[in-house]
């Protein structure tokens, strides 16, 4: 059988926190009257339980219940929403790489299909068709004419006003031209 | 008022503000109770909250054997001894943490003393008595919580227990402080 001595130092934390019943209470407060031991570790426990914990503020006690909350909404959001997203920079940033790689993959495809010219070699070709010269065939005949690559994109030479002259030749204009470049370089110009 | 499995069951069911509810009933017991692990009023600050986040977060897997504040302080606990194994702070950084904290113009010198003395013999408690005592005097949890809070039987929390208060006792009187009631 537990002795009153037992009892009463199994209930002391809660007879220093003031939780026990009054007749409880009585009881062990009659005890610690006879008992040295009993009232000595009685306050200890006072001065153990006594608020040595810092308060971090009214602010964060408010905010605290609110920043759960949402942590715990965002954890909850499925992946690919904007907002999870927007909390993850390296998710974001991933994503825009990878659509980014789509667009640039597709549009150089697109590009390499397209590339088909018309035109081919001027001085060995019988039958040459200058009706509809594309950016390439202008950016090519060049090219071929000049002898080396020539160091502008088929977009920069549309945008160069000497080459918008040159593809607005019509095709008599055009062989007209290419005749005469012919001439000038047999002659070494 | 709400007892806490209504509000579980309401954030269960998706009713706005269950979650932050919980937390206001026990966000200051959380904290306390992660200071006096810590020692450290940011690493608590941090704590209580990835304690509160990792409850809600697995609020449907509470199997309510226990009290939802008796498994809310097993989380706690983990989250803290993870802490403390990951980023253990060298004593006299806790110690200069615990000093900055203390308001010196309250307490006398002898009590300040005092006071010191038995946090260090806290600290100096193994961790299962570090925790009886924590539990039992500080959280004020009875001995039933504290063994689901620890994982053992209430028989161990108060041999843990009494055999702490013993020794802090003993360490007290080691320092030349007389305890008188």
């Amino acid at each position: 059988m537990k002795s009153m001595h037992d009892e009463v130092s199994d209930l002391l934390p809660e007879y220093v926190a003031g939780s026990l019943s009054d007749e409880v209470q009585g009881r062990v407060k009659r005890h610690l009257l006879d008992c040295g031991d009993c009232r000595e570790t009685a306050s200890l426990l006072s001065r153990v339980s006594s608020p040595d914990v810092p308060d971090p503020g009214e602010i964060f006690w408010k905010t605290l219940p609110v920043r759960v909350g949402n942590a715990v909404r965002d954890e909850k959001r499925p992946w690919w929403s904007v907002r999870h997203l927007l909390f993850r920079p390296f998710a974001m940033a991933a994503t825009a790489a990878a659509i980014f790689v789509v667009f640039f993959v597709l549009l150089k495809g697109r590009e390499a299909v397209e590339y088909e010219p018309i035109l081919r070699y001027p001085y060995t070709e019988v039958v040459v068709d200058y009706s509809d010269p594309g950016i390439y065939d202008i950016k090519r005949y060049a090219e071929l004419v000049i002898g080396e690559e020539f160091p502008v994109t088929p977009y920069g030479m549309v945008e160069d006003s000497y080459h918008r002259e040159l593809a607005s030749l019509d095709p008599g204009q055009m062989e007209h031209f290419s005749e005469a470049l012919l001439q000038e370089m047999k002659k070494g110009g | 008022m709400e007892d806490d499995l209504q509000i579980i069951d309401a954030y269960l069911s998706g009713a706005s503000g269950a979650a932050e509810e919980l937390v206001m009933r026990y966000q200051k017991q959380i904290y306390s109770f992660l200071y006096r692990m810590t020692g450290n009023m940011e690493d608590a600050k941090d704590l209580v909250q990835q304690t509160f986040i990792q409850a809600v977060m697995n609020l449907g897997s509470f199997r309510r054997e226990s009290s939802f504040k008796t498994w809310l302080y097993q989380i706690a606990l983990n989250t803290g001894r993870n802490h403390i194994r990951r980023y253990r702070h060298n004593e006299v950084e806790a110690e200069e943490s615990i000093m900055a904290n203390e308001d010196g113009a309250l307490a006398t010198l002898m009590e300040r003393q005092t006071m010191d003395h038995i946090r260090q013999g806290m600290e100096k408690l193994p961790e299962r008595q570090r925790l009886a005592v924590t539990l039992r005097v500080n959280e004020g949890l009875s001995c039933g919580e504290t063994a689901k809070v620890m994982g053992c039987s209430e028989g161990a929390v108060k041999t843990h227990y009494h055999l702490g208060v013993k020794k802090l006792r003993m360490f007290l009187k080691e320092k030349g402080h007389e305890i008188h009631a």
